[in-house]
């Protein structure tokens, strides 16, 4: 999977690196700020209500 | 990073003789034992991934969502005054909208502050404390900051939140502002009970029969316990001692909490 990826960006091993890192940094970003608040609601473990409303 | 499916990827392309390595011809045939070596591999890479995906969520929960908190508790701060401001001139019930600012909370000992927002839903208290309003409580009568009663604030269990809650000893201050008053509190229990114990934010925890005739005015916290799960809550209950006008300044205990002096503090 990753030699895939490797493989598949083009130039050089140094233009590749800072390619590669470039996308992780992409990936690391996209997570961080959006996929990770929006998943984050439906994570049991920070409720911190007691059950007032029929549930948490 | 150089590994074996490497010599027999793809016939060499234009960068095949530019780099002039490939000494493989591409019609290689796969073995048994690449084919069983890139299932293998794959596997491998897909757990390693999976495990750097949820360490790095376990750091955002930690980090990530403090940064965001406080980024929410400021533009809350914001709209806070101005519907304090409001509602002294349409009277205490007005504005009282879920997920709005209600009141500010200060715990000196944690040195921590926020804008409670009103009710407790996931949505409201995302990013804040949240007061159990009057039909989150079994009486529905739930108890403005400093009345006679129970005012019961909601609040994760995330750092920048109520993470550090059961660091607070019996007889710490706990402070809640609102438009016209500061009110002091001092805690007097703390205990861990199963999220269905619903008594706890109602106006008299302590003693039912008070419920609809409170004589105490206490501050009820809650918050999940132990940290980062959600089998139980845990509770602190405070009671008024102090109430000073907004006019004579900010109390003692939390005077180096002030909002000019807080820019620099965080």
């Amino acid at each position: 999977m990753y030699a895939l990826i490797w493989r598949a960006i083009p130039g050089p091993w140094p233009v590749k690196l800072l390619v590669a890192l470039a996308l992780v940094a992409g990936a690391a970003a996209g997570l961080w700020y959006y996929v990770f608040p929006a998943i984050d609601p439906y994570m049991p473990f920070n409720d911190g209500a007691v059950e007032t409303q029929g549930g948490p | 990073m150089v590994s074996t499916s490497e010599r027999h990827s793809r016939p060499a392309g234009r960068r095949g003789h530019f780099r002039g390595r490939r000494r493989k011809p591409p019609q290689r045939r796969y073995t048994g034992g690449d084919i069983a070596r890139g299932i293998v591999r794959t596997i491998g890479e897909l757990l390693f991934t999976a495990g750097i995906l949820m360490l790095f969520f376990a750091a955002y929960e930690v980090y990530g969502k403090q940064f965001k908190t406080d980024q929410e508790q400021q533009q809350l701060a914001q709209g806070l005054e101005e519907r304090w401001s409001e509602q002294e001139e349409r009277g205490p019930d007005a504005g009282a909208m879920p997920g709005q600012a209600n009141s500010r909370l200060y715990i000196p000992e944690l040195d921590l502050k926020w804008v409670v927002v009103n009710g407790v839903s996931q949505e409201d208290i995302r990013y804040s404390p949240g007061h159990y309003g009057d039909d989150d409580v079994s009486g529905g009568d739930a108890a403005a900051p400093g009345e006679k009663g129970n005012y019961a604030v909601a609040g994760h269990r995330t750092p920048g939140i109520f993470w550090d809650l059961d660091l607070l000893e019996d007889g710490d201050s706990i402070v809640l502002e609102d438009g016209e008053n500061f009110y002091t509190y001092e805690v007097i229990e703390e205990r861990t009970v199963t999220p269905d114990h619903v008594e706890v934010v109602d106006p008299d925890p302590f003693d039912p029969e008070n419920n609809d005739d409170p004589e105490r005015a206490l501050l009820t916290l809650t918050t999940c316990a132990p940290k980062l799960n959600n089998t139980h809550r845990l509770i602190i209950h405070a009671e008024l001692t102090d109430t000073r006008p907004k006019e004579d300044g900010m109390p003692d205990s939390i005077a180096h909490m002030a909002p000019e002096n807080q820019a620099e503090g965080e």
